[in-house]
């Protein structure tokens, strides 16, 4: 697969065209996918893209990157195809979050990066497949039906932002759009052997992004490659009106590059107890890493941050309240599934019930739960305090260590169906979910080679967590370590 | 918070305030799940048992103070051309009527009779 510079050079001088480009990636897909190709048997469907966008739409976008490029003023992802998660709008395109609730939504406006990408002249080609709502770690939500690992179809290619991670695996498209509530890109990223990054919060907007946990909600990337994700964070991190967490420029931190070559450890992860919730071997790959950064001249260091394990428990408060409140829009009558047959409540409560499936259905009781007279204070309150403590102890150690440095997950892709627990699903995110806490950029890296990837040797990778507005700094060192795992 | 009373009738209560029905096969399962996850999330209740000043003060999350916790709020016009949207939000209404979405029945004219 050649790199989005290789092949921005091939567009630059003639040697390809966009609609070849496009054409080739419409190609690969349909290779891939049972519902474009019926040749393709059930256990070999990939099952990554739920649609393209319409024909007039791809079509418009070739024609408007072409011309970009003979008039000289392309940038690096002009005329490149990208995928996009089907919780994105794109205006007069349907959108449905993976869920039967919104089927046949047709999506009324851009999103605001949907708007600077069709400026920039990047193709959007369709819709991935993604977990309901974003609520889940392997797919097996999505109203649509799971997505396969690419490199090994029996098991799962991590969650929610399946469709786009296993898209961006199998080359359909260099890069593909996903978002991140709790780890929805980094997991599926490390799980199908990708660059999987989560931005600082509010610094790329949320306008137009179907909203399941509102304050920890961020769109993010999955490339082949970190520069790709750098270069193309720098395209979609601009201030946004239209979302009112989005940081105004002005507020945008000075980048503070300079490097201290230090990277901490947490604790937490010499505790015996979080040791024996981690597979072996990611804690042998992860020794591994550590002596590859000593290699290359960084300082390792322990540091501790008490509460960073009582993120997943902060997180399932604040998730399911945002979610129960977010979910309260669909209502079967503005828009989205209806069904009726009764007065106007027992309409909303059948619409609701026939929409959404269960993951959906159990957080919106929590959320309602944990939200309800009596226990506001005992849950809600506690975990916005929580919160803030965590937010302390993450400040105090970014005074010392550039980066901290985790396993993106506790387990390798597991099997379809192995696990049932929905507690024992939330508990793989451990590493992951810190960051959305705290708002802070994240990236999960491929410590093997591609080629070196199979159902045998499953995907490895590794997880680090900047200072805020830092995400510069966060490339920068990855980059480091990216390169020499991949000499 | 180790042992959470999170009973069936809470179940039923708080599936009402959501909007949504459990069949009894699913009322046994949501129960048994969620009792677990609300046993979980109790152990937040050990770090944060005094007040604790929001959002980092000066330093850490100024950024998040300022705009996050603050109200953003514009100047009341319309953005958009007069029925630019209408026709597009009309086609996702599930049963349109014209220029009207409809539903079902709110008030009842022989109840109201009756009063």
């Amino acid at each position: 697969m050649k790199t989005v510079k290789q092949i921005h050079e091939d567009l630059v001088s003639k040697k390809i065209t966009v609609r070849q480009l496009v054409d080739l990636s419409l190609e690969t897909i349909k290779n891939n996918e049972r519902k474009f190709n019926q040749n393709i048997s059930e256990v070999e469907d990939l099952n990554a893209v739920v649609d393209f966008y319409s024909t007039e739409f791809i079509n418009e976008q070739i024609i408007n990157a072409q011309k970009i490029i003979d008039e000289n003023k392309s940038d690096v992802w002009t005329g490149v195809p990208i995928l996009v998660k089907d919780n994105i709008l794109v205006a007069g395109e349907k959108v449905t979050a993976g869920s039967k609730m919104l089927e046949n939504y047709v999506a009324t406006y851009d999103a605001s990066i949907v708007e600077k990408l069709k400026e920039k002249g990047v193709i959007l080609l369709g819709r991935t497949n993604m977990d309901e709502f974003a609520m889940g770690s392997s797919s097996e939500t999505s109203f649509y039906g799971p997505t396969k690992n690419p490199f090994d179809k029996k098991r799962v290619p991590g969650g929610s932002s399946a469709g786009s991670a296993a898209s961006v695996a199998s080359n359909y498209t260099p890069l593909a759009l996903g978002s991140d509530t709790g780890g929805s890109i980094r997991l599926p990223a490390a799980f199908c052997n990708l660059v999987g990054f989560k931005p600082t919060y509010g610094s790329v907007s949320r306008f137009g992004l179907i909203a399941m946990g509102s304050s920890l909600d961020q769109i993010g990337t999955f490339t082949n490659n970190v520069e790709e994700a750098e270069s193309f964070f720098e395209l979609i991190s601009f201030y946004d009106k239209k979302d009112s967490t989005s940081i105004p420029k002005e507020k945008r931190q000075d980048i503070n590059l300079e490097i201290k070559k230090k990277i901490g450890i947490p604790k937490i992860l010499s505790d015996e107890k979080i040791r024996k919730s981690v597979d072996p071997k990611i804690l042998e790959d992860f020794e591994l890493q550590v002596k590859n950064l000593k290699t290359i001249g960084y300082k390792i260091e322990e540091v501790d941050i008490p509460n960073m394990d009582k993120a997943l428990a902060i997180y399932y408060i604040i998730c399911p309240a945002e979610v129960s409140s977010n979910m309260g829009r669909y209502d079967g009558v503005r828009y989205g599934l209806f069904s009726g047959g009764g007065d106007t409540i027992k309409n909303f409560i059948n619409s609701r019930t026939e929409g959404f499936g269960d993951e959906v259905r159990r957080r919106i009781l929590l959320g309602t739960y944990i939200l309800s007279a009596g226990y506001f204070d005992a849950y809600y309150n506690k975990a916005v305090m929580a919160r803030e403590i965590l937010k302390m102890e993450f400040q105090k150690v970014f005074e010392e260590v550039d980066l901290i440095m985790t396993p993106t997950s506790t387990m390798f892709p597991w099997k379809f169906g192995e696990i049932t627990n929905p507690l024992a699903m939330y508990l793989t995110d451990l590493f992951t979910v810190p960051a959305n806490i705290i708002g802070a950029p994240a990236i999960s890296i491929q410590t093997t080679k591609k080629e070196d990837v199979n159902s045998q040797n499953l995907p490895r990778a590794v997880h680090f967590i900047g200072n805020l507005f830092e995400d510069k700094k966060l490339f920068k060192i990855v980059k480091d370590l990216e390169s020499f795992i991949q000499k | 918070m180790a042992n959470i009373e999170f009973t069936k009738k809470d179940l039923e209560d708080v599936a009402l305030l959501s909007r949504l029905s459990l069949t009894e096969e699913e009322k046994e399962k949501f129960l048994v799940q969620m009792k677990e996850v609300l046993e979980y999330v109790g152990q937040v209740s050990e770090m944060a048992s005094g007040s604790v000043e929001s959002s980092g003060g000066e330093g850490y999350g100024k950024q998040f103070k300022d705009s996050v916790n603050n109200n953003i709020i514009r100047e009341d016009n319309v953005l958009n051309q007069a029925n630019f949207y209408t026709e597009a939000l009309l086609e996702n209404a599930p049963i349109r009527n014209g220029d009207y979405v409809e539903v079902a029945q709110v008030l009842d004219k022989h109840k109201n009779k009756e009063k």
